[in-house]
Order: C-alpha cells, then structure tokens, then sequence
C-alpha cells in the first residue's frame, strides 16, 4: 500500500462522446505511455458498459503544478441508448474529456448535446476539454482543426487534437486537465467541500484503505 | 521486444474454460478467473459427484436416446422440481449446454428457424452490406467495434494468435471471407449478432449483447445459441427490455436494486445512497449481462446455472448478496471514490464460486421481496415477444454458375442436423442459390479492410493491424504484475 497516500488530490474525470471515437483508447494510451508498470489489465479491453474506473497514482512526470495528483478515470459506453444511464456518471466530475473523431463529423455534430449533458449534469467548475481525436489519419479528416477550435472558444472550452494511436498530445489532454483543475482550487472558485467538486484532498480522504486484505501492492508507477 | 514476449504469451496456459490463465494467476493459485476452484475440481471425491451428476442430468435430459435434447416443454413436465434443484447444485459442464437449450428452445412452441434455415442464411448475413444510415449498419458497425473486446481473454474469441494459427484457422473457415484476421468464435460471435439484428430490428443490437452471444457460443453450436439468443432477449423472465431504447429495465432493475439494500440492508443502503452512489453507476453490466462481464467464470456459470431456472431474480439475490458481503469494507469508510473502485473491481473474497454461491443459498432475500421492489419501482409486467418469422437476407445476385456453395456454409456436425429436422426440406431446395465463389472474395477484400481500421484503431499501440492479436496478447502478459486486485486501484 506504500502509494496509496503518495498524493495531494484525487480527481473524477469522465470520458465522453460518441461511440468509436477511440475513448478508452485514449485511456489506454494514457495509462500506458508513462507507466512502467502495466496499469490496464485484460478487463480493459471489456466494453465500457458501466464506467471502467481506474485509478492512476501520479508518476513523477505527472506533477501538475508541483502536485501530486491521482486521476480516477471513468470510461463510458458511447452507444446512443445508453445516454440516459450513463447521465447518473457525470455526478461530481472535476474533469470531462468530451471526445469527438475528426474523421467523422457525425461524432463532431453531436458534440453539442453531450455538452449539454456535461453542463447540466456537473458542476460549474468542471473543466471540460474538447478533444479531437485521431489526428494521425489526416487524410480522412472531416473536421478542420479551425472550426473546432472556434467551437472550443465559444464554448469556453480547452482543445487540443490527439492521435490515441500515435500518442500525441494525449497526456497532454489529461494533464492540461488536472492543471486547470488545480488552478480553479487555487483561485478558489473550486470549492472542495462541495460534494460535487470531483476532488479529493488526501486529509480528506483519510479512512482506512479498503484493501488491506490484498498483497501489499504500489500503485502502477 | 513486444515480438518475445507475445510469443511467450501465446503458448500460454489456458484454463478448463479456455481463459487466459494469467502469470499472476497462475502464481497466485486459486486465485484467478476460471481457475479459482482447479484444487477442488481435481480431488477423486469432486470428479466422482461431477460423473454421478451427469448421468443423472443424461437421464434426466434423456440425452442417451434422443441425441438432440429436449424441448422445454418436455423439460417442464418432467419433474420441473428436480429439475430446479439440480440447476441449483450446478450443471455439470458437459450437460450444460444441452440443460440450457432444453429450458430455452422449444422448437415445437415457438417460430424459430431450422438449422437448415439458418446454415443456408450464415453466409447471407456474413456479406449483408445494409445502406449507410440505416439502423441496421449502425447495429452492424457496432458489432464489429466490439468483436474484438467481447472476451478477448478467451481462446476461442480473441484474435489468431499467429500467423501459423490464423492459416490453420483459416482452413477450418476457407470460405470466410475474414478467416485470415478473426477466428472462428469472433466470425460466429459476428454472424450471431448480425442476424439477430437483422431479424429484430428492435431492439437491434446494443452494446453487451456479445457478451451473451459469447458465452451461449462457448456451450452451443452456433445455430442453437442463435436460437438460444433470442430466447433470452425475448422472454420477460431474462432479458425482455433490458436493451430496449434507453435501457428500461436496467434502469428498473438497478433502481430496484436500491430499494432493496435499503430495505433489507438498511446501514449500507442509506451508506451508499447518502454518497449518491446509486446502483445504476455501478451495477448496470450485473444486469445487463447477468455477471457475465463481472465475475470469475465459475461463478458466472453457477449463476446462469439458477437464471435459466428462476430468471431474473436470481440477478437480485446474487447482486444483493455481493454487496452484502462487501458490507465491512463499503461501511470502513465514507470515500464514494473507493466504494466505486471497490464495486467495479470485485475482490475475489466476494466473487469467487465459494463464497459468492453459499452466500446466494443462504441469502436472506426472498423472491417476494424483489417483486416488492420491482413493483414499488413501477415495474409492470410485460409479455414475452413472439419470435418473429426468419426472413433471411435475399441471397446476392448470383454470377453465373451456382457453384459448390454448400461445403462453403457453416461447418454443421451430423448431431445437430438431426435435431433441427421439421421444415429442413423445404429450405434445401434454396441452397443452390448461394454466393458464387467470385462473389465471396470481392466482399471479402471489402470486410477485411474495413477490419483493419477498426482493429487499428482501436489497439493503438499496434503499429501494424496484421498483428493485432500480439499486442492484445502483450498487453495480457504484460499485465502479469497486476491483479486487479483493489490494492492496485485505492
């Protein structure tokens, strides 16, 4: 258990967006990059049914403004009938990776409604990134980066494209997340001892580990 | 370096079940999907009751006359009693198959397709191309996204292993068009959902689906658990609505669900219902998939063992009893966080066969009370929806001469031809129509590429799709240092 306390904050990310968009295999991307130990086992390449929750203890790449900052990560299923479930996940988001394709701008236009759905359903402090995803296939690109772009400033949103297959910008995204993030408990208007703030202070959470019964185990890095 | 140790991870070992036995599993012994319970499945005193049983179950079935099983109308008016309570005890493996079919299928009562109805269509459905936008090639491109990911630690569904692998495969499949990047299981998984698809437009398909279809595949020929499958969508006491626009009885199902811990479990019901965590957020897959994505497959096969006999409730009384035996952990503390980790990440203290199925006899939870919670949640009862008639795909337009079609078709032992019989006649005469040869291959270049893509994409730490299946395998012996056990997730 030696890494279980190794941190300052926890933080409920949710990944959304429609289905194919390559969701979990930005997590993956994600998890797998930086991580000497394999994080992801088997279960992750499960459909994401009900969230995949995984949980990342910070690497030492991974200080956010010299923080420390473990990610509890929700992976979603994309398919249009399980909306009105999934709805009861966003609850408490501090982050929300609002994941389109760029090759498919079907995935681009609904883009607006799974907004909508992040708007309502977290609270007015959740950092919400746009990414687009799959910019390695340039050549079947059927969003242009300016227009989405646009869409991210009228919004309010942060936007970056990544390319889950190649890896780029993908921490990026995560990480330029978690920044923001501690930058809103910085300034204050992050309030912490909301229920719904999505973060955790290490003080806080300061129970007994759940897992005392597992082999004495670090987390994944 | 991921080329040495893929080739490790292939010659791996794999369970009774065809489960990847993991490094970590395999070290930590009984402690591991499927092989949770190997010391016990091996003592004389073990194998001795598993014979016992399934003379009884041959018996009881009366597999030694009738090689095609029984029809469960036939099955109902034997001793449905003794019946139950064998279920109860647990299907010997090799029955199981036939024990489930008897319950689902009554190919007497209902309007399911013939073997020979369904041999002659595979390949139809195989090379539909439905129009863009449809629902169907919506239903169609979701299939193909999550072949892939629907068992990929089973032997029989994930990728060839290797190219020697996927040529042996290949031969058993000549005919297949994808024989070449999909195995057998991942082409019938394919054709399974596709014509179901096809043939009930609602609900279509829906994610979690395969998961049903794979494990009906693992204990039935692929015409059976065709049959199997929409006996189970179909049918209020299984899977009626669960996929359904919206996801009616999940949501049912999971608001249940609640009502009942906190009647009947009142401390860690109000507990997690304070922190907001409803069973909806964790729980939807126990539903939906009846634990098939959930628990170690031991337990998966003694729960379906109870759901063919008792239907849904039986879901009840096994969610129920797991989140009661994770009470002292889930009441240790006030973290939403870690109870979420905690319920999403089983630890096998709770999941595993020994535990988990005591706990399910002794539960205290009464069929009464999960129909109490059912109605106090707006639940009405709904008939089982007919079977519609099989209306096949029109077969392609044909090129010239008609060809040795029938060897292409879906390898079909002599068993099961026999057991489809009535109507098998009639379809014969429709064979001659199949898909020339030439006709095959140029769907075939079409599908394999599409394949590609998608395999692709979705494995992105493949550099080549050609091999998808070895960065599948490195990621499952790479994983050997973690067990997913909760340590790794607080």
């Amino acid at each position: 258990m030696a890494g279980a306390y190794n941190y300052t904050y926890i933080f409920k990310y949710i990944i959304i967006g429609d289905m194919g968009v390559g969701k979990s295999c930005l997590l993956h991307q994600f998890t797998e990059q930086k991580c000497t130990r394999r994080s992801l086992s088997p279960h992750s390449w499960l459909i994401a049914l009900t969230p995949l929750v995984l949980s990342l203890e910070p690497a030492s790449s991974r200080h956010v403004c010299g923080q420390k900052i473990k990610l509890q990560i929700w992976d979603t299923a994309g398919q249009e009938r399980f909306r009105a479930v999934t709805r009861s996940y966003y609850r408490g988001a501090a982050g929300a990776l609002l994941v389109y394709d760029i090759c498919r701008r079907s995935t681009y236009n609904h883009l607006q409604s799974w907004l909508n759905d992040a708007r309502n359903l977290t609270n007015p402090n959740t950092v919400i990134f746009l990414i687009g995803n799959k910019s390695d296939l340039e050549a079947q690109r059927d969003v242009t980066t300016e227009e989405a772009k646009q869409f991210a400033d009228e919004n309010n949103l942060i936007f970056l494209e990544t390319s889950a297959k190649t890896g780029a910008n993908v921490e990026d995204a995560f990480l330029e997340t978690a920044k923001q993030i501690y930058q809103n408990i910085q300034d204050g208007s992050l309030d912490l001892n909301a229920a719904e703030s999505g973060v955790q202070q290490k003080s806080q959470s300061g129970s007994v580990p759940l897992s005392e019964k597992a082999p004495g185990k670090s987390g994944c890095c | 370096m991921p080329e040495a140790e893929t080739t490790a991870a292939i010659a791996e070992e794999v369970d009774a079940f065809g489960f990847t036995i993991r490094p970590d599993e395999a070290a930590a012994a009984g402690q591991g999907k499927g092989s949770g319970k190997r010391d016990r499945r091996h003592t004389k005193k073990h194998l001795q009751t598993v014979r016992q049983r399934e003379i009884k179950w041959r018996k009881m079935l009366d597999l030694n006359n009738f090689r095609g099983g029984q029809s469960r109308a036939q099955v109902e008016g034997l001793q449905h009693e003794k019946f139950r309570s064998r279920s109860f005890k647990g299907i010997p493996d090799s029955i199981r198959g036939e024990a489930w079919r008897a319950q689902l299928v009554d190919m007497d009562a209902e309007q399911y397709p013939t073997d020979a109805e369904l041999n002659d269509a595979w390949e139809r459905f195989e090379d539909l191309m439905p129009a863009e936008d449809t629902p169907l090639y919506s239903s169609f491109e979701v299939i193909d996204k999550d072949l892939h990911r629907t068992f990929p630690n089973h032997e029989y569904f994930r990728l060839a292993a290797l190219p020697e692998q996927a040529a042996l495969q290949g031969q058993a499949h000549s005919s297949n068009p994808n024989a070449k990047t999909i195995i057998s299981g991942q082409v019938e998984m394919r054709g399974l959902l596709r014509a179901f698809a096809h043939q009930h437009p609602v609900p279509g398909y829906c994610q979690g689906m395969g998961m049903i279809a794979g494990l009906l595949l693992m204990y039935a020929l692929r015409n059976d658990a065709y049959r199997m499958f929409c006996s189970l969508i179909r049918k209020e006491k299984y899977l009626l609505d669960m996929f359904a626009e919206g996801l009616p009885r999940v949501q049912l199902f999971t608001g249940a669900l609640d009502w009942l811990l906190q009647k009947k479990l009142p401390d860690v019901g109000d507990h997690l219902m304070g922190e907001g965590l409803m069973a909806v957020i964790y729980g939807v897959d126990w539903f939906m998939c009846n634990f098939a994505k959930t628990l170690p497959w031991t337990t998966v096969l003694r729960i379906w063992d109870r759901y063919l006999v008792d239907g849904y409730y039986v879901s009840f009384v096994a969610a129920f009893e797991i989140v009661r035996l994770l009470r002292p952990q889930l009441l240790a503390s006030n973290d939403m966080q870690q109870h979420m980790t905690l319920l999403r990440n089983l630890p096998i203290e709770v999941t595993s066969e020994s535990v988990l199925i005591p706990a399910m006899d002794k539960s205290k939870l009464r069929y009464e009370d999960v129909a109490a919670a059912l109605e106090a949640n707006g639940y009405k009862p709904m008939p089982d929806l007919p079977e519609p008639r099989f209306k096949p795909p029109k077969p392609a337009p044909t090129i010239v001469q008609a060809a040795s079609a029938p060897t292409q078709a879906e390898p079909v032992t002599s068993a099961e031809a026999d057991a489809g019989a009535p109507g098998a006649p009639v379809r014969v005469a429709v064979q001659p129509t199949s898909d020339s040869p030439k006709h095959v291959a140029a769907a075939s270049d079409e599908n394999q590429g599409l394949r590609v893509v998608d395999v692709d994409d979705a494995l992105p730490g493949t550099a080549s799709a050609l091999q998808p299946a070895r960065s599948t395998e490195s990621i499952i012996s790479k994983s050997e240092s973690l067990d997913l056990g909760p340590s790794d997730w607080v």
